[in-house]
């Protein structure tokens, strides 16, 4: 165990830099990530949070909206030359057997999947990394790379709607929504936290901690919704959306744990430095058991006037889901054989059976503008999904079929990225080239992906 | 790779693993000797003969994976407290995984000599030590288990045996990793 002792630390590091990028979003549209996310047709973040837009009219002629567009996966096509997929349960990049095993590409890949092309890869960290052994004296200094150790909680996170089938009449929507929530997080102890951002040298008989917890829910709701024009004309107007969820719980599992090790009365000084421990409860209500159930609701506003647009929309509200028939246990360990006063101990055993329990469902909303002059769109959106804001501004100026386009965001690590990008458009077929920085990798530094996309208006 | 090793080897990647940075380990091992008797090495050699006495003892790393070791230096120093006797006298460091293997010629990390030996003055100067280890036992700073066998190599000369004890004064190594680790 000991040889984890650092290791731990380390893999919160990994994560906890690299996570809260991820939650930027992936774009699949090369348009969108040419402006640096920001939507600025009736579609994509406007519409999935802001009820209000089902009403209003869809533009017309070159800022028309495409109704299908299909990624072209450049990165997949580098990432399967790479490690062939008749090999892939066997790649060494991802085998911890192989000397050639990298969890840090592992992870790159996760938390920025590889759909895309990578232009420029993030660099990692490249300082050295000193560790100060001694018999009861334990240090590590990161260097730069310690800015990259999370003070914060830190995690990944979403609340998806995937799909939602139904019928209009005459403004009235009735569906059912598909709904899915996840998240995770992490949080380090105020020691780990010090031992490696702070490089405080390791105390004997103390705890080094991190904290986690996550959720995962999924179900339906039947929706009875409403949009429409409640004042003005097709040019200048205001929308008005509404929905009313009745949440449906298929299931759901919940886990909070607090998972570290004891380091000894001195360091180095057995066999091994460090007691592992951690404890945890679960709770879950598995398919089949009692749905869960509540209720929530969307609003949405949106105000049209020629050229300018301006919405507001706000998801979940209110969505509390109970669930009548959960099951919880305790989760415990403790390796004893290290203190030598017994052998490894590991349980978990029921708490409560059939008990209720109740989630909550982030609320996540979307405030967007746009102003539209001849052949020129700008457009600004304020995206909050449960985990954190992430601003999107940007543009497209329309040359004959060619599009030229540039943006900047703001993402939840709070750090300025920028897209830049093109189209041209013959008939009803686009195919665009979109370039974006991100910070989705293990660096301080950005990266730039290249997206292609395929659009049919 | 067990999970233990997943941790350090994890830990040593986001260090080294996909740049060119290195890992850097230095390690007291004097404090691992101090207090137990095993940072001094008496010594009681016939005339005219040449013997190695010495200590071992063992020293928990982290353990490296499967990482590259580039250099191990060593800086420290011993005292020669010699009683009586003429001769010469080496301090050798021998490096293993295990007890056994440090009395193996090829755990021969480094030797340093040490001024000739007399019975006056006691103590004798300090001898410095500031040297690389032999590339030859590189391999054994990856593991989480090292021994470390300090020895006095006495040469006794004609007349009296030499008698008396090395101490060591300090010693940490400096043990440098690079290159991609995976």
């Amino acid at each position: 165990m000991r040889t984890s002792v650092v290791g731990l630390g380390l893999v919160a590091l990994a994560v906890g830099c690299a996570a809260p990028a991820a939650a930027q979003g992936l774009f699949t549209d090369a348009r969108r990530i040419g402006m640096g996310g920001v939507s600025i047709g009736r579609s994509g973040s406007v519409r999935r949070f802001n009820p209000a837009y089902r009403a209003v009219p869809a533009r017309t002629g070159l800022e028309a909206q495409p109704k299908l567009t299909i990624p072209l996966p450049l990165g997949l096509i580098q990432f399967f030359s790479d490690h062939p997929i008749s090999q892939l349960g066997h790649d060494p990049t991802f085998s911890p057997d192989s000397a050639a095993f990298n969890p840090v590409q592992a992870l790159d890949y996760v938390l920025n999947p590889p759909l895309f092309y990578e232009v420029k890869q993030a660099p990692t960290p490249t300082n050295d990394v000193t560790f100060g052994i001694g018999k009861n004296f334990l240090q590590v200094n990161l260097g730069q790379a310690s800015e990259l150790v999370p003070e914060d909680e830190f995690g990944l996170g979403s609340s998806t709607r995937l799909l939602d089938p139904g019928f209009d009449v005459k403004g009235v929507r009735v569906s059912v929504m598909t709904w899915l929530h996840t998240e995770a997080g992490f949080q380090l102890g105020n020691t780990l936290l010090a031992f490696l951002h702070d490089s405080v040298p390791a105390q004997d008989n103390t705890r080094y901690n991190v904290l986690t917890d996550g959720i995962v829910e999924a179900g339906f709701a039947p929706t009875l919704g409403y949009a429409g024009r409640v004042w003005g004309d097709t040019a200048t107007g205001i929308y008005l959306g509404g929905a009313l969820h009745y949440y449906l719980g298929v299931g759901y599992a919940k886990f909070t744990g607090d998972g570290g090790f004891i380091t000894g009365p001195i360091i180095f000084g057995g066999t091994n430095p460090v007691t592992p421990d951690g404890s945890g409860l679960t709770q879950y209500s598995k398919p089949g058991h009692k749905l869960g159930h509540g209720v929530g609701g969307d609003i949405g506003i949106a105000w049209i006037s020629g050229p300018l647009e301006l919405g507001f929309g706000v998801n979940d509200i209110g969505a509390t889901i109970t669930w009548p028939d959960t099951r919880q246990d305790s989760a415990y360990y403790r390796d004893s054989t290290v203190a030598g006063t017994g052998s490894p101990l590991g349980y978990s055993k029921p708490f409560a059976n059939h008990v209720e329990t109740k989630t909550k469902l982030p609320v996540s909303y979307v405030a967007n503008l746009a102003y539209t002059i001849g052949t020129t769109t700008l457009a600004a959106d304020l995206v909050n999904n449960g985990r954190g804001t992430t601003l999107h501004l940007g543009g497209e100026k329309r040359l004959g079929l060619v599009a030229l386009r540039g943006g900047v965001s703001r993402d939840q690590r709070k750090r300025l990225e920028f897209g830049w990008g093109g189209g041209v458009r013959l008939g009803g077929v686009s195919l665009d080239l979109g370039f974006w920085t991100h910070s989705n990798s293990l660096s301080n530094e950005r990266a730039i992906t290249m997206a292609t996309s395929l659009s049919i208006y | 790779m067990n999970a233990k090793c997943f941790g350090v080897a994890l830990l040593v990647a986001l260090a080294v693993g996909c740049g060119e940075g290195r890992a850097i380990f230095n390690v007291d091992v004097h404090s691992f000797l101090f207090g137990t008797g095993r940072d001094t090495v008496p010594y009681l050699v016939p005339a005219s003969t040449t013997l190695d006495t010495s200590s071992v003892q063992h020293i928990n790393l982290p353990g490296a994976g499967s990482s590259i070791v580039d250099t191990v230096h060593a800086i420290g120093g011993v005292t020669f407290l010699n009683a009586s006797g003429l001769g010469t006298i080496r301090f050798q460091i021998y490096v293993a995984a295990d007890s056994l293997g440090t009395y193996n010629a090829s755990a021969l990390a480094v030797s340093v000599p040490a001024p000739p030996a007399g019975p006056a003055p006691v103590p004798g100067p300090p001898v410095g030590l500031d040297a690389d280890f032999s590339n030859a036992v590189n391999s054994v700073f990856t593991q989480s288990d090292l021994w470390v066998r300090l020895v006095a190599q006495v040469s006794a000369a004609a007349g009296l045996p030499m008698q008396g004890k090395m101490v060591l004064d300090s010693l940490r190594l400096r043990i440098v990793i690079r290159d991609k680790i995976f």
